[in-house]
Order: C-alpha cells, then sequence, then structure tokens
C-alpha cells in the first residue's frame, strides 16, 4: 500500500511494477499551474480528494475527487492551480500503448473505500478496464504523428525543416501549432525533457541527462523541468 | 474555478432562472453550461440539478393556493415522486461515465422535442381524457417512470408531468399545474439530497449557477409582462437544438 505524505511538489517514485512507468503524488493545498507538457506515456490521473483543472485542447476540464481521467501520450495539457483546500492526487504513468485516443474521465469511488491509500495493483486494474472498453486503434500513423517524431527526432532547423516540406517558416509553425498545439520550437524542448526525464529514471547524472538532451547546461534543465514537471530533476533523481 | 468559467455559470443561471419562471426547459441551457465549465458528465448533471432546484420549490411555493386538498391519490402521488427522484438519482450515480455521456445528446434531443412538441402533447391528452378518471394505481404508475427520469436528468419533467396529470386528473388546469409543480419540487428534493449525500456535487460551480438561478428567477416574475413566454420558448428550442447537434458531434463522432 501507498501512504502519501504531505508535499509541496511533486513525488515521483518507481514502482518496480511492469506496466506502470513511475507514480507521482501530491497531497496538500492545491497544486500549483504548470507549463503546458506532455507525456511520452499515458498519464493516469486519480483524484482522491480536493480536485484537479487542466487546460486541454483550448477548454478547462476539472477533475473532481472520485475521478480519474486519462491522457493519452503526446497529448498537450497545462495543469492548473486549484485552489481547493485539500488534495490529494496521484498520477500514474503507463506504457502508451495502453492509451486511450482521447481525454477522457471516469469515476472510481467505489473502488477504494480509504482515502489516500491505494495499491499499484489496483490503478492498473483501473488502467485495463479503460482500455478494454476502448476500441483497439492499431496506430497514429497519422499526420500529427509523422509530425511530432520528425520534429522530436532530427536537430534540424525549423526554417530548414518548413523549406524541406514546401512551407514558409510562419506557414509551418501554424501548421505545427494547429497539429500539437505548441509552436515547433516549444515541441522540441518538450520532447527533450521527456528524453531527460526518462534518463533520469534510468540513473543517469543530471549533467549526463542534460547533455544528452540537448540541454546548454544543467540549470536550464532544472529551471524549465521545475516549471514543467513541478519537481527538481535532482529530486526527481534521487526518488 | 477561474473568473470566467464563473462568469459563464452566473450568467446560465440567471438565464435558467429566467427561462424557468417564463417558459420552463432552463436545463436544455444550464446543464450544457455546467459541462462548458469542464465537469464530468454525471457530475454536471447533478451540479445542475441542485442549482436549478430552488426554480421548482418557488414556482410550487407561489401556487400552493391552488394545491389540490391533501386526498389520499395526492398523498400517493407525492410518495411516487420521492420515490421516482430517489430511484432516478440512484441510477444514474450507478453508472458509469460513459454509459452517461453516450445517451446525453439523446436526452437533450428527448427534451428539445417534448417542448417543442408541448402544445400538441397538450391538446392531445386532452381530446383524449375518458369520462372516468384512471385508478390511483394506474396512474402513479406512469408517473413513477416519469418521476424516474426526473431524478435521472430532469429536462422536460413538467411537461411530461402536465401531459400525464391532465390525462388522470379533472379538468382544473391550475390546479394541474400547481400539483405539476409540487411533484417536481419532491422529484427535484429526492435527487438533490441523493446527490448531496453520496458527493457528487461541485460546489464552486453549483454556488455560481444557483446564485445566477435565483436572481434570474426573481427577475423572470417582473419580467413576465414584458418578456413573451412564446418568444422565450422559441429560443428554448433553438437552444435546445443546436445542443443536440454540439454534443452529438463531441460525443458519438
Amino acid at each position: 500500500m501507498t501512504r502519501l505524505a504531505p508535499t509541496t511538489t511533486w513525488k515521483y517514485r518507481r514502482t518496480g511494477i511492469a506496466g506502470i512507468v513511475e507514480l507521482a503524488s501530491w497531497r496538500g493545498a492545491g497544486p500549483l499551474g504548470l507549463k503546458p507538457h506532455f507525456h511520452d506515456e499515458t498519464q493516469i490521473v486519480l483524484v482522491l480528494a480536493g480536485s484537479r483543472t487542466f487546460r486541454i485542447d483550448g477548454a478547462t476540464v476539472t477533475v473532481p475527487a472520485g475521478h480519474a481521467a486519462f491522457i493519452p501520450a503526446g497529448m498537450l495539457h497545462a495543469p492548473m492551480a486549484t485552489s481547493d483546500a485539500d488534495t490529494v492526487c496521484l498520477n500514474a504513468y503507463v506504457p502508451a500503448s495502453h492509451s486511450p485516443s482521447t481525454f477522457r474521465i471516469s469515476r472510481i469511488t467505489r473502488r477504494w473505500q480509504t482515502t489516500g491509500s491505494i495499491s499499484p495493483e489496483q490503478i492498473l486494474e483501473i488502467a485495463d478496464d479503460i482500455a478494454s472498453r476502448e476500441h483497439v486503434h492499431v496506430s497514429t500513423t497519422s499526420d500529427k504523428a509523422k509530425l511530432s517524431d520528425g520534429l522530436a527526432e532530427s536537430a534540424e532547423r525549423i526554417g530548414k525543416m518548413a523549406a524541406r516540406l514546401g512551407r514558409s517558416r510562419e506557414g509551418f509553425t501554424r501548421m505545427v501549432k494547429r497539429q500539437l498545439g505548441v509552436a515547433p520550437h516549444a515541441f522540441r524542448v518538450l520532447a527533450r525533457l521527456n528524453l531527460a526525464r526518462r534518463l533520469l529514471r534510468q540513473g543517469s547524472p543530471i549533467a549526463v541527462a542534460a547533455a544528452e538532451a540537448g540541454f546548454s547546461d544543467q540549470s536550464h534543465l532544472t529551471r524549465l523541468f521545475r516549471r514543467t514537471f513541478g519537481t527538481t530533476p535532482g529530486v526527481y533523481w534521487r526518488d | 474555478m477561474d473568473v470566467q468559467t464563473g462568469a459563464l455559470l452566473l450568467t446560465a443561471g440567471v438565464a435558467g432562472g429566467l427561462i424557468n419562471a417564463l417558459a420552463g426547459g432552463a436545463t436544455l441551457i444550464t446543464f450544457p453550461a455546467m459541462l462548458a465549465a469542464g465537469l464530468p458528465a454525471v457530475t454536471a448533471n447533478a451540479s445542475n440539478a441542485v442549482a436549478i432546484s430552488p426554480g421548482h420549490l418557488i414556482a410550487a411555493l407561489a401556487d400552493r393556493g391552488k394545491l389540490p386538498p391533501p386526498s389520499p391519490r395526492a398523498i400517493v402521488f407525492v410518495l411516487v415522486a420521492l420515490l421516482g427522484g430517489t430511484v432516478g438519482a440512484i441510477v444514474l450515480l450507478r453508472l458509469p461515465e460513459r454509459l452517461f455521456t453516450l445517451p446525453v445528446p439523446a436526452l437533450i434531443a428527448f427534451a428539445t422535442l417534448l417542448f417543442a412538441c408541448a402544445p400538441q402533447i397538450q391538446s392531445w391528452t386532452v381530446k383524449h381524457r375518458k369520462a372516468a378518471l384512471p385508478s390511483t394505481g394506474y396512474s402513479g404508475a406512469v408517473l413513477g417512470l416519469a418521476c424516474v427520469y426526473g431524478g435521472f436528468f430532469g429536462a422536460g419533467l413538467g411537461v411530461i408531468l402536465t401531459a400525464v396529470l391532465s390525462i388522470t386528473e379533472s379538468n382544473d388546469i391550475r390546479a394541474i399545474k400547481a400539483l405539476k409543480n409540487l411533484l417536481a419540487t419532491c422529484v427535484s428534493c429526492a435527487a438533490t439530497l441523493i446527490f448531496i449525500m453520496q458527493g457528487t456535487v461541485r460546489w464552486p460551480e453549483t454556488g455560481a449557477m444557483l446564485v445566477g438561478a435565483i436572481i434570474g428567477g426573481y427577475a423572470g416574475g417582473h419580467l413576465i409582462r414584458i418578456l413573451p413566454g412564446q418568444l422565450v420558448r422559441q429560443f428554448v428550442i433553438v437552444a435546445g437544438a443546436a445542443m443536440t447537434v454540439i454534443y452529438a458531434a463531441r460525443y458519438w463522432f
């Protein structure tokens, strides 16, 4: 069982259980707002008390206590500051293969009675439950996936990439914004933050992760990491 | 809840209060507003029910002089309404989120149709009234079904109750309206109580809409001579049709 201690930053934790990449927990006054971001994994937001609010696709979404929200891998979302005095939230990151195709919310109240105490097995059960209700979508070989892979995997300059696709730089930026929700450069930074997070999770020292993920120095990574994921790389790495 | 969302809910509440005072059918505006505020569908439905419940109560109190004497038949109807509202609310809370969002566009479409056809339904029921009134058991069963729907979703409950009571009760339309308001209040109170006890109500959003609904309801009482009910009814029907299309696009395609 997982006991959640009071927090003022997001506390990340690896589970050692196949099927859950990691967990992040919050207990205390409403979480701070974070910069818009996405994850390489599907994020399951389990709200046990209080509420969470996100900006997704230009709309505000509230996840009240007793609900689980599913944020598909790669979907841009911005956690907003909430005023609820006491919020208990557990985020589970599961492999993208578990992914529902769209953002969705379901109720979880009856699955456990004791607030603040939930086992990884119960989280997996909830994830499987949602995945089994979904029509299996084999792959997302959409323009969107191609575009995001192209942006994340090459270091080609944005202007050059636009020219290769026969677009002006402005036209390319507009297209990326429409498809992925952020401008090309911001998208790349988010993809690199995800890479740095994966490297840290695997045990790379911060300086190495920063360099590998293409950040100019460790403090640059630290600053962006904290604003985006709600904790510092150092704390994330130690936990 | 941010300022923008609060303003949206307050405005929707004022509109809902006005509409309920003049024509009925506020849920077709206020429930989509709760969804637009970002609440999950079941929570939005429960919070909406709580936010607009004072409207029914005020209508019932205003008309209390026209209420039928507490005959055994009336008492049975009140008990049926309380039970129906409770059952409808429990069914709603038992249902997985997905099984509620799927029929939402159909529910909105159904309620909109009810409003659009209310005059026809009314004249049909008057024509088909039998010389002898149906038995209390039969009337109670039909009312019970309507009240389960009322606790579950609620939009258009007034139209259904008026139609059912026009067939089962004697001819005085004022008495029927008063009884309808009393039964709708019972349904709404029972459902509201369940929603609150189960913690399904989101209070910040509900509070904003509740304040708006009270302002709108109060203003509606004064505007009744200026704003033609027919115009408000047409507005509700157009809005309901638009909401049907919007939510069908969102939940079905």
